[in-house]
């Protein structure tokens, strides 16, 4: 599904200057799995979901990046969510003045048409917002309100998955879905990424903890550090990683 | 100071002010020594009116209609009354004034729409005052021909108690100044100004305000929300003063604009001069461009860049428009920004 | 610089009341008859032994003032000024500059000791703490070079030695000419123009001396510069004239202090400072200003008319301007940055105070040239008494300064309600790759603040104090070490009066 060949990437900083954060990274995701990506701070963990989803500023200089037989590359950010490319954010936007509501009818409807589908009706959305809304546990309330504005940190992440249930994309990167979340909300989240798993549906999850991996366990788990995969391996690679830290494998880098 | 030549727009409005009275007089007095104000002019150096009024030489015809009719120089309103106020203008040189009253306890609604044709040079003229515990709500759709020049400028004298809401949405031409001064009397009176300019390629909008508390305990509020294109400028000047009688005046002026493009100007003075110390006055500035993380999200969601931007212009630019009271009327000028938002895109 | 040691009780028994530098030193003065014009200007430069260029220069101002007209746009109000009632050169008899600090009489030694200046090398060395103080201590107290001005005369200036050895030429401008006539020409007037504005033009004719400081590349000063002010002579204006270039790579941070005696006439102090700062370059100027306000009903005092401009010519150059303006009777002041270099940084703290009748319009302006060029405008207004405070700012962005940042604050606060407090600002911006930001507030002191102090103890003075200075902390921070404590006295003194 997803097949990433040594990517390098480098990232233009707020001074202007530009430095390499993947250094020839490799990783293949195939349709019905759901592979955990674990690393320190500093990693490149994010950047990966953002160059996967073509944000501004991060400059692919070398490798590919494959999603369903196509360069990602030469794509537009709504170009590849078009296509089925999700990627729930570490910190979501507030976006002032626009209501969920809103902003995901258009969405859905503008990937509709990207793909060729028929767009949506207002009633039709209405139902499929409401149903999807009481499965995770929001409120028709909040999806009235501006995107993510005036969020707890908990909320934003659960409004994130529950635009992943209405858009239905083919493969989700969760980037550190768990940070900020409480044992309970962490629960909720997973369950709605439980519900999305499917044989057709690709998922990376990326986080700096093992917490996260209880909940939505990975078929399997890549360690990443400077830039690479510089180890991969079943389920279990993430308790060995929670009992003995990340030193062990940082200084097998170095 | 030598003497200065007068351009034909200046002869033309000073031979229209020939022989008049009260602030005529005066305005022509100014224009016959100084000319029409230039970028040298402190309150102008942003809106050369100058400048823009080369090249409009003959005398046109202005004028204030309520309601579709012709009108005296006096109204009065009130008793809930909603009136339609259309100042038109032909091409050329062209004067219009107005006075309105809303009596002690009245409530009134205006809305007043601009209708300047190519080549006019407008300059307007409207008093306001509001009887006490009055209430005067005054929606402007100001949609002049891009090559029309307007120099409208309102002064609205608030008494205590009395409430004055004015939104103001404006597409700019080759220079339109929409003043407003108000003097507020305080007490209990309340003043709410909002404003939005969305400004296409070349265009220029002005806001530009005075507030002038000259009782205590009064409250103003006023919000300016803007989006230029290129070689299209947007100036603020928005000023408050309190009085030393002033105390306990509450009063926040908020001026917030996108720059759209390359050759986008903004220029912004937002003013306070304050007399009195126990108070609570605060003025914000904010200019910059959309944010770009904001519109990654939306991408990421599969909108297309044209229609995320368009979104997120109109969401900001709404936000002043919020204070129109009728639902119906709020829907009529957003929708007359998303049209021309769909036109700029 | 640590010149304040006294506490306020010492500070109430000076006879000059409130404002303690208020003495006259008794030395022998050669002051230049008043008036304006070409005989004075030949005058004050061949005093000075300037070359002919020099001459040329200041001629050409002078005429060129004779041209101008007043500037009229500030929001201060003042009887019209007779250029031809101030002398424009005073200057201890003694001659003009002392080859070592014996030579200096004891009297003008004695005055910049009660201004808490340790002018000796020696003093310097051990701080304030005097010869007791141990070796060890003596080192680690940092060392402050001074140059001390009096009326128009450079008088001393000290550890020039120990800064030659550093590279760091640090001396009067008068001598610069004489020593350094290269980089003099190359660089004075180049940041501010000789017709900039009024009184810039008139110093340009007329200035008698100032500090001249070079950084050569890649040198970081040793140790704080510092000029002191002191206007002495009766009916004399001040006219100083600053330059500092830190070339590429270097930093330098400086300090300037001034103070004037009560006089029953007002005084005119029009002084430019010019700084250039090149590529990695970054240049940290501080002022404590206390020129003499005048007296409670606006009797006296120094008008303040100065032009203060940085220019980061180099990129990644920085400028950061500090003041703390509690004295002048008037003051027309703003420190700017032209930020020219790319990712260039210019900077404004500023904690303005003005009582009895003050009248001060001041501020700053940042102009936006180099890509990626920031800037930061932080300024603190304090009205009490009868005054009257303006702040005036311009942040302007060229179309090509993409990238460009800045965030100005400007909070005023009002102590009674017979004062002003006014915000100016003026924002242009030509590109939409920059993100300006403004706020400002203007409030009182918080009743239930005071009231939570005085029930813990604290008198309403002693209160007020401690609530100003949480009101201007942030720009505090921003002062050396040794200038932080004196400013904060300074702000207690000033306020002094103001409430009750």
């Amino acid at each position: 599904m997803i097949k990433i060949n040594n990517l390098h990437c480098k990232v233009e900083a707020q001074d202007g200057e530009e430095k390499p954060i993947l250094k020839g990274l490799s990783l293949e995701v195939p349709a019905g799995e759901v592979h955990a990506i674990m690393g320190p701070n500093g990693s490149g963990k994010s950047t990966l979901s953002y160059v996967l989803t073509g944000r501004d500023g991060y400059e692919v200089t070398q490798g590919e990046m494959d999603f369903s037989g196509e360069d990602l590359a030469e794509l537009e950010p709504e170009e590849r969510a078009a296509k089925g490319l999700y990627l729930s954010f570490q910190y979501p936007v507030e976006i002032p003045g626009v209501p969920t509501l809103t902003f995901l009818k258009e969405a859905l409807n503008a990937q509709r048409t990207a793909r060729g589908e028929e767009e949506m009706s207002a009633p039709d959305f209405l139902k499929l917002a409401r149903e999807k809304a009481k499965a995770i546990g929001v409120s028709m309330d909040m999806l009235k309100r501006p995107v993510n504005v005036g969020f707890s940190g908990g909320e934003k992440k659960r409004m994130e998955i529950l635009q992943a249930l209405i858009l239905e994309p083919k493969f989700l990167i969760l980037d550190e879905t768990d940070s900020g979340l409480d044992i309970d909300a962490l629960k909720t989240v997973a369950e709605g990424v439980n519900t999305l798993r499917a044989d057709d549906r690709g998922m990376l999850v990326i986080t700096h903890y093992q917490r996260l991996l209880d909940y939505i366990k990975p078929d399997v788990v890549h360690i990443m550090a400077d830039g690479r995969i510089i180890k991969s391996g079943g389920p279990e690679l993430a308790h060995e990683l929670e009992a003995e830290g990340y030193d062990k494998y940082l200084t097998e880098v170095a | 100071m030598g003497v200065i030549t007068h351009t034909p727009a200046e002869q033309t409005l000073i031979d229209l002010l020939d022989g008049a009275e009260d602030w005529r007089a005066a305005a022509r007095e100014a224009v016959v020594k100084f000319g029409l104000p230039t970028k040298r002019a402190e309150a102008w150096k942003w809106s050369d009116l100058r400048r823009a009024t080369q090249g409009i030489e003959a005398a046109g015809v202005a004028g204030y209609r309520l309601d579709g009719s012709a009108i005296g120089p006096q109204i009065t309103l009130g008793a809930g009354e909603e009136m339609m106020l259309d100042l038109t203008a032909t091409a050329g040189v062209g004067i219009a004034a107005l006075e309105i009253h809303v009596p002690a306890g009245q409530t009134a609604r205006l809305i007043e729409r601009h209708d300047l044709a190519a080549g006019a040079f407008v300059t307007a003229r409207l008093e306001i005052t509001l009887g006490e515990a009055a209430t005067l709500e005054r929606v402007v759709i100001s949609e002049i021909d891009a090559d029309a020049v307007g120099a409208l400028r309102t002064r609205v004298v608030v008494a205590k108690h009395a409430k004055y809401r004015q939104s103001a949405v404006s597409f700019g031409s080759k220079l339109s100044r929409h003043e407003t001064h108000v003097s507020h009397a305080g007490e209990g009176a309340e003043v709410d100004l909002g404003a939005v300019y969305l400004l296409a390629e070349g265009r220029h909008a002005d806001f530009t305000s005075t507030v002038t508390h000259t009782g205590a305990g009064g409250v103003t509020r006023q919000l300016v929300k803007g989006a230029v294109a290129a070689h299209a400028q947007g100036v603020f000047q928005g000023k408050f003063k309190v009085e030393q009688a002033a105390q306990q005046t509450d009063a926040k002026m908020t001026h917030r604009a996108l720059m759209l493009s390359d050759k986008a100007e903004i220029d912004a003075k937002p003013e306070l001069e304050i007399y009195a110390d126990d108070v609570q006055c605060a003025h914000g500035n904010a200019l910059g461009a959309i944010d770009e993380t904001a519109l990654f999200y939306m991408r990421q969601r599969g909108l297309s860049e044209a229609k995320a931007r368009a979104m997120l212009i109109e969401s900001f630019l709404t936000e002043p428009l919020m204070l129109i009271e009728s639902e119906t009327l709020r829907e009529r000028v957003t929708g007359l920004l998303r049209v021309r938002l769909g036109e700029m895109a | 610089m640590a010149a304040v040691k006294e506490t306020i009780e010492d500070v109430k028994k000076l006879e000059a009341d409130k404002y303690k530098y208020g003495f006259t030193t008794d030395v022998d003065t050669e002051v230049a008859p008043k008036g304006l014009n070409e005989g004075i200007v030949r005058y004050i430069s061949a005093k000075k032994d300037e070359p002919e260029w020099m001459l040329e220069w200041r001629l050409d101002a002078l005429k060129r003032f004779q041209e101008m007209a007043e500037p009229k746009w500030a929001k201060v109000d003042y009887p019209p000024i007779d250029f031809q009632d101030i002398s424009y050169f005073a200057a201890p008899k003694a001659g003009a500059k002392y080859e070592s600090i014996d030579d200096v009489p004891e009297e003008i030694l004695k005055d910049f000791e009660k201004l808490g200046i340790p002018l000796k090398e020696q003093e310097v060395l051990l701080g304030v703490k005097g010869a007791a103080a141990s070796a060890a201590e003596a080192r680690e107290t940092p060392k402050v070079a001074v140059d001390a001005v009096f009326d128009s005369v450079s008088v001393v200036t000290t550890f020039k030695e120990e800064l030659a050895k550093a590279g760091v030429i640090f001396c009067s401008i008068s001598e610069a000419m004489r020593d350094y006539p290269e980089l003099v020409k190359q660089y004075l007037g180049s940041v501010v123009p000789t017709t900039d504005n009024y009184y810039a033009t008139l110093n340009s004719a007329v200035f008698s001396d100032g500090s001249f400081v070079y950084v050569p590349p890649g040198v970081r000063c040793p140790m704080e510069l510092s000029t002191y002010f002191r206007m002495n002579a009766e009916g004399t204006g001040q006219f100083e004239r600053t330059l500092i270039i830190a070339d590429k790579g270097a930093y330098v941070s400086y300090l300037e202090g001034c103070t004037a005696p009560m006089r029953d006439e007002n005084q005119l102090h029009a002084a430019v400072v010019e700084l250039i700062a090149l590529d990695d370059a970054e240049i940290k100027y501080s002022t404590v200003q206390n020129w003499w306000p005048g007296d409670e009903n606006g009797k006296g005092g120094v008008y303040n008319f100065v032009t203060k401009r940085g220019d980061c010519r180099g990129k990644n150059s920085k400028i950061s301007w500090t003041q703390v303006e509690t004295g002048s009777a008037i003051t027309w002041k703003y420190p700017s940055c032209v930020l020219r270099g790319e990712n260039s940084r210019g900077e404004f703290y500023s904690i303005a105070v003005t009582n009895g009748r003050q009248q001060a319009d001041t501020g700053t302006k940042m102009i936006h040239l180099g890509k990626g060029s920031t800037s930061r405008i932080i300024s603190k207004g304090i009205s009490a008494g009868r005054s009257d405070q303006t702040y005036r700012g311009l942040v302007s962005v060229h179309a090509k300064a993409e990238g460009a940042r800045n965030f100005t604050q400007c909070d005023s606060l009002l102590i009674g309600d017979q004062c002003g407090a006014h915000t100016v600002p003026y924002v242009e911006c030509k590109t939409p790759k920059a993100v300006l930001e403004h706020e400002a507030t203007t409030t009182k002191l918080s009743e239930d603040q005071l009231f939570y102090a005085r029930q813990r103890g604290l008198d309403e003075e002693a209160a007020t104090a401690l609530l100003v200075n949480g009101f201007v902390r942030e720009v505090l921070q921003e002062l050396p070490m040794e200038f932080a404590v004196e400013a904060q006295q300074l702000l207690k003194v000033s306020l002094e009066g103001s409430v009750g």
